[in-house]
């Protein structure tokens, strides 16, 4: 075993690990409670069995299993950027709500008074 | 003019506050909204001190979030128009009146202020910006306007209900011209007058500079895709 499998593999069982905390913690939704488990103990068993990647790669068209690692890595990067912008964007018209409707109601107040 | 209600957003604008109130009033509107954006001067007093209702962001949510705060404040109490104003005196006080007779005349259901239809002093620098960003409403709405971005706007109550802004920042200026052709609200272009002095071209932070610019058509492009 090469030494960067050992950090890769080291690394997935700790964000694994991570991942059962926040499930167990009810802090992911249903989705992301299936997707990241699958994801890390994915990324534990490819860098154990790399060669695994490698028929996959061919398989696929793709010469290398580290390319088909980047290409996938880049797709699944760009979908979760995606995602946080969505988020922030409903967080953010969510705050204005918030702030529009509590000056609009100290308004009202100071008005009766 | 009991039932026009006038809509200032402001954003840490003590030094022109003061003065665009009194312009106001000395033209008999008595209804002054300020949306105090979450100032950190003394913006909020000195408009209450001048008689104007403030309503207090207390953080700040930007220009597009300011106008909605003081459009659905000015919908819950019944004011018949509205109307955008700035807050930094680059608007007219005597010309509200050209921006609410189309609306009293059932003309159109919303105004908005032109500073290229009438005699224009639009520095060279400015005009090239805002004769770009017309070409590209023109391309993302298809409405051809002859001014972009004007803050100077009039609406009827019911055109007011139908322009719900939801982007909180600049591009909220793109926005209402998407709720107007989206919402078939009957429009009509009034020629203004936007005054430029030193300290409005040097803030341009607060404005819309170049880099602004760039945002907003940015934000209008992810607005377009993903909604």
């Amino acid at each position: 075993m090469e030494t960067i499998q050992i950090i890769i593999l080291i690394f997935s069982l700790f964000a694994l690990s991570r991942v059962i905390i926040n499930i167990r913690q009810r802090n992911l939704g249903k989705l992301e409670g299936i997707f990241w488990p699958l994801f890390w103990i994915m990324a534990a068993f490819v860098a154990t069995f790399p060669n695994i990647i490698v028929s996959i790669a061919n398989f696929l068209g793709v010469d290398r299993g580290v390319d088909l690692i980047i290409y996938g890595t880049i797709i699944i990067l760009a979908y979760l950027i995606y995602r946080l912008y969505a988020q922030v964007t409903t967080i953010e018209r969510n705050i204005t709500k918030i702030v529009r409707t509590i000056s609009i109601k100290k308004q009202n107040e100071k008005s009766k008074n | 003019m009991k039932n026009a209600h006038i809509i200032i957003a402001a954003w840490n604008e003590e030094k022109n506050i003061g003065s665009t109130i009194q312009g106001l009033k000395k033209e008999g509107y008595n209804n002054i909204i300020v949306v105090d954006d979450g100032s950190k001067d003394k913006t909020s007093e000195i408009a209450e001190k001048e008689g104007a209702t403030v309503l207090r962001h207390m953080i700040n949510r930007g220009q597009g979030a300011a106008l909605q705060t003081g459009m659905t404040y000015s919908i819950l109490n019944n004011a018949e128009y509205l109307v955008h104003f700035d807050a930094d005196g680059q608007h007219n006080s005597k010309e509200i009146k050209d921006i609410l007779l189309p609306l009293k005349n059932k003309e159109a259901e919303a105004t908005l202020g032109s500073r290229f239809l009438g005699e224009e002093k639009v520095p060279f620098r400015r005009k090239l910006t805002l004769k770009t960003a017309i070409w590209v409403i023109w391309i993302f709405y298809g409405l051809k306007l002859t001014d972009a971005h004007n803050g100077f706007r009039g609406f009827t109550k019911e055109a007011a209900r139908k322009v719900v802004l939801t982007s909180d920042k600049m591009e909220h200026a793109s926005e209402v011209i998407e709720r107007i052709k989206k919402r078939n609200i009957k429009y009509k272009e009034i020629p203004v007058n936007i005054i430029y002095e030193d300290h409005h071209l040097k803030e341009g932070r607060k404005g819309q500079g170049k880099f602004d610019a760039f945002n907003i058509v940015l934000k209008m492009l992810q607005k377009k895709i993903w909604e």
